[in-house]
């Protein structure tokens, strides 16, 4: 059984090197159960015909025509497409794709008006993901993760990322890395150690994002290029210029009041955005640029519109990272139009809920008080005034509440255990 | 996905290593042929090579990639008529909607299980442990009006003339460099029952997939015991 | 690949080069205690316990048939600050047991902690009460997904045990694998007594 061993610690020593993948997961041993279908035959990744995809979601049929050819399919670009077409086909399999067609179509309106003289290339598909992120593969496979949207304040902010994230893919930053890496000796010895495991290629399987950056990041000068010229795009598209520094500047913020030591420590860097390594610098750069702007859309309540039936599931996937520092500001930045305050007070009172720090439950009771106020609070607000009425002794209210929870969720999962409470408190009869 | 990909490939080099540590796994001896004449939905390969590199670097080669699916595509088909089945091409990709995407998936996360298992032996599966599908393959039946389905993926690198060189070099000074290699495994589903009737493996050895006549002999080697 | 199922790996290479030789513990039919449970329960077969070969947090034990892919059995006790499921370092926040949960939060700690196993969007249904081993619990079923797409669907049962949390819970793909086994799953949940 020596064979054995040592094939798992070489298969050990290979998947350690391929850990630095772009998503922070938490780093949990059961996400390996989850995913431990990962193993299985990859029939779902069949090597697309040579031809281009069609985009499948709410997409126009009707779009530009591509601005580039597919490169000769025994060239290394050639290779990066092929890669890019798998992790597409995976992307549209997803268990995590979002189809909704109003915000996909809605979403591949902006990338196009950004994308200017490569709109035709893009294919969009938004990810159910509570991380920052987004991409463009080679192939003109674009990712837009909800963690994301949910932190862009505007269309010009969401323009601004996205013309960044285009203007990698303009400028072939992940064939220029994948060159890079092969000329690098020392960057060499890394695949190195993953081919010695594996004996197979991971080049391709790395492409997951779209690009070689979500294993080792872009370099820094990749991605100051992309800030200025996906700032120049979205300007010239008409948007506000202020919109990449208030972003970055946002994000860096909120990394900053992240429950998790570690995330505060690290900035930016390596929590929700890590394959965009953000620095300061990257920060005052756009700031000086747009110094002296001024004028451009933002298009706030166009871009809220869009996102707004999306923020009750967008908000509880966010808020079972268990980092409340990081939801709050999230939260704050959500409430600073007064707009979706039954949702943001429900999520406030969640948080406080969740955490049962000092006072947090006063708290938690006040801001779902204040949730029930509003047109737009989520039903579990009522619940869970219900259990506070119940908890207090104060049964006929609870009785009321929880019958008003259940008539505002009637296909509520918890509806047998709510009515046998009722029931319990003296309701019903 | 990334993960995923790349544990089935670290996975599949070890099955090749265990292949040739305990000597080639072989299918017990009493499995029965399919029935002649059975209609095959033979699935599009799933097939990824690259080139490995001097400095061990494995690039992406989709041009091999094509090859090697496409030559295995035709191969098997052809050897499936040579034993008087009727095959015919679905490429999954194109089915993964509904109840038949789930089978497909569920066929992946099964093949999974074959392949943790043959990594770490589970007390609960007998040798002669029949995996299935369950009963909801026949949707895939009455769609495709078929009898069986056939699954195929293929990993694998080839070594660059540098890497070679540097191989030999490495023997000289007493370390190990993979040269690459390319495996190839697939299963055989019943179409009513849902049971992988066969599941096979094979690593590539002199045979190369990416020209016409090393696929046939590649595929006349993983088929040595499929009860075709 | 993210350093969780490094962790996994190195523990199973770990453990395979310690011992020469890597094995999974078969647990008998008949009746069964996990182990920081007080509880057992009647097992109607065999089952193979991954407890070793996938580290679980102290008190949670994992059992398969055929495969974590294809089935999943959790066995708990949890203590209060314990969870589910296994983190690398004590900063990573998640989801944790407390005693002042009330049946709802216990619910949603199973579902949460799912979520952070990355299971997609894991809702909880069906909630009702349901005796663990003669403590008054909650019992549910799970609609959740892979990243891959693959269905899953689950039933789990949770009471509370002097401070302690109990849980068992059956994970298995929509598809054929979770309705071949729930029957058995159910008699199994409603076997349980106390230790």
């Amino acid at each position: 059984m020596r064979v054995l061993a040592a094939s798992l610690l070489a298969l050990a020593i290979a998947t350690s090197a391929a850990a630095q993948e772009v998503t922070p997961a938490p780093e949990v041993s059961q996400e390996a159960v989850a995913q431990a279908s990962d193993v299985a035959p990859q029939s779902i990744a069949t090597t697309p015909e040579v031809a281009a995809i069609e985009p499948q979601l709410a997409q126009p049929t009707v779009r530009p025509p591509p601005s580039r050819a597919r490169p000769a399919i025994d060239s290394d670009e050639g290779g990066l497409w092929g890669m890019s077409d798998r992790a597409e086909i995976e992307a549209r399999n997803s268990g995590q794709l979002e189809r909704d067609p109003a915000l996909n179509a809605y979403l591949y309106e902006v990338a196009c008006r950004v994308a200017d003289d490569v709109c035709g290339d893009i294919r969009l598909y938004v990810m159910n993901r509570p991380y920052f992120n987004a991409s463009m593969a080679p192939n003109g496979y674009m990712e837009v993760w909800s963690g994301l949207l949910l932190r862009a304040e505007d269309e010009a902010q969401l323009a601004f990322v996205l013309g960044h994230e285009i203007e990698h893919y303009r400028q072939q930053h992940s064939l220029a890395m994948m060159r890079t890496v092969r000329a690098r000796a020392g960057a060499a010895a890394v695949f190195s150690i993953i081919a010695a495991g594996a004996g197979v290629g991971i080049v391709g399987d790395i492409v997951y994002l779209g690009t070689l950056a979500s294993v080792f990041g872009f370099s820094r000068e990749n991605e100051s290029e992309a800030d200025q010229i996906g700032y120049d795009h979205a300007v010239a598209a008409g948007y506000d210029p202020h919109a990449g520094h208030t972003l970055w500047s946002n994000l860096v913020a909120e990394t900053q009041v992240s429950d998790n030591p570690d995330t505060r420590r690290r900035e930016t860097r390596a929590s929700i955005f890590r394959t965009h390594p953000l620095s300061a610098d990257r920060v005052e750069a756009l700031e000086e640029r747009a110094a002296n702007a001024s004028g451009g859309e933002t298009n706030r309540e166009r871009y809220r519109a869009a996102i707004r039936p999306f923020l009750d599931p967008w908000l509880r996937a966010d808020l079972r990272r268990r980092d409340y520092g990081q939801t709050a500001a999230l939260l704050d930045r959500l409430a600073a139009h007064g707009e979706d305050l039954g949702v943001v007070e429900y999520y406030r009172g969640e948080i406080n809920r969740l955490r049962r720090g000092d006072g947090d439950r006063e708290r938690a009771f006040q801001h779902y008080t204040t949730a029930i106020t509003y047109p737009d609070a989520p039903a579990a607000a009522w619940r869970e005034l219900g259990d506070f009425a119940a908890r207090d002794g104060r049964n006929a209210e609870a009785v009321t509440l929880l019958t008003t929870y259940l008539e505002r969720a009637p296909d509520a999962g918890d509806r047998a255990f709510v009515e046998a409470r009722i029931g319990q408190l003296g309701g019903g009869q | 996905m990334l993960k995923k990909v790349f544990a089935l490939a670290a996975a599949l080099a070890l099955v090749g290593t265990l292949g040739v540590a305990e000597a080639r796994p072989r299918r017990a001896q009493h499995i029965e042929s399919i029935s002649a004449n059975s209609r095959v939905l033979v699935m599009t390969p799933d097939v990824q090579l690259s080139l490995l590199t001097a400095a061990g670097l494995p690039e992406p080669r989709e041009d091999w990639s094509v090859s090697g699916r496409d030559n295995l595509a035709t191969g098997l088909a052809a050897a499936l008529e040579r034993e008087q089945h009727a095959p015919n091409a679905l490429d999954p990709a194109t089915a993964m909607e509904g109840r038949i995407g789930q089978i497909i998936r569920l066929h992946d996360a099964v093949g999974g299980a074959i392949l943790s298992n043959r990594l770490l032996k589970l007390p609960t599966i007998e040798r002669d442990h029949e995996w299935t599908l369950g009963d909801g393959v026949q949707e895939l039946a009455t769609t495709y009006q078929a009898d069986y389905a056939l699954f195929t993926v293929a990993r694998g690198s080839y070594a660059s003339g540098a890497r070679a060189a540097a191989a030999i070099v490495g023997l000289v000074a007493g370390v190990y460099i993979p040269m690459g290699g390319q495996q190839v495994f697939a299963s055989l589903v019943d179409l009513r029952t849902g049971e992988i009737v066969w599941f096979g493996f094979v690593t590539a050895g002199g045979n190369d997939m990416r020209e016409g006549d090393g696929a046939n002999a590649l595929i006349a080697e993983l088929l040595r015991d499929a009860p075709l | 690949m993210n350093t969780t199922r490094r962790g996994l790996l190195v523990a199973v290479a770990g453990g395979a080069v310690a011992s020469g030789c890597a094995t999974i513990p078969l647990v008998r039919a008949g009746a069964y205690q996990a182990k920081g449970a007080a509880f057992s329960v009647m097992l109607a077969r065999p089952w193979s316990d991954m407890t070793t070969t996938v580290p679980q947090p102290r008190g949670v034990r994992v059992l398969t048939l055929h495969g974590l892919q294809l089935n999943q059995l959790y066995l708990a006790g949890i203590a209060p600050g314990g969870s589910l499921m296994r983190v690398a370092d004590r900063d990573t926040p998640r989801p944790t047991y407390r005693t002042d949960m009330s049946e709802q939060e216990l619910v949603e700690f199973v579902i949460d902690s799912l979520a952070t196993m990355n299971f997609q969007d894991p809702q909880s249904t069906g909630l009702r009460p349901q005796n663990l081993a003669g403590a008054p619990g909650v019992r549910f079923e799970i609609n959740t997904r892979l990243e891959t797409g693959l269905n899953f669907s689950g039933t789990a049962l949770v009471a509370r045990s002097g401070d302690n949390l109990h849980l068992l819970m059956f994970l298995a793909p929509s598809e054929y694998y979770y309705g071949a086994f729930v029957q058995e799953v159910d008699a199994m949940f409603a076997s349980a007594t106390p230790a």
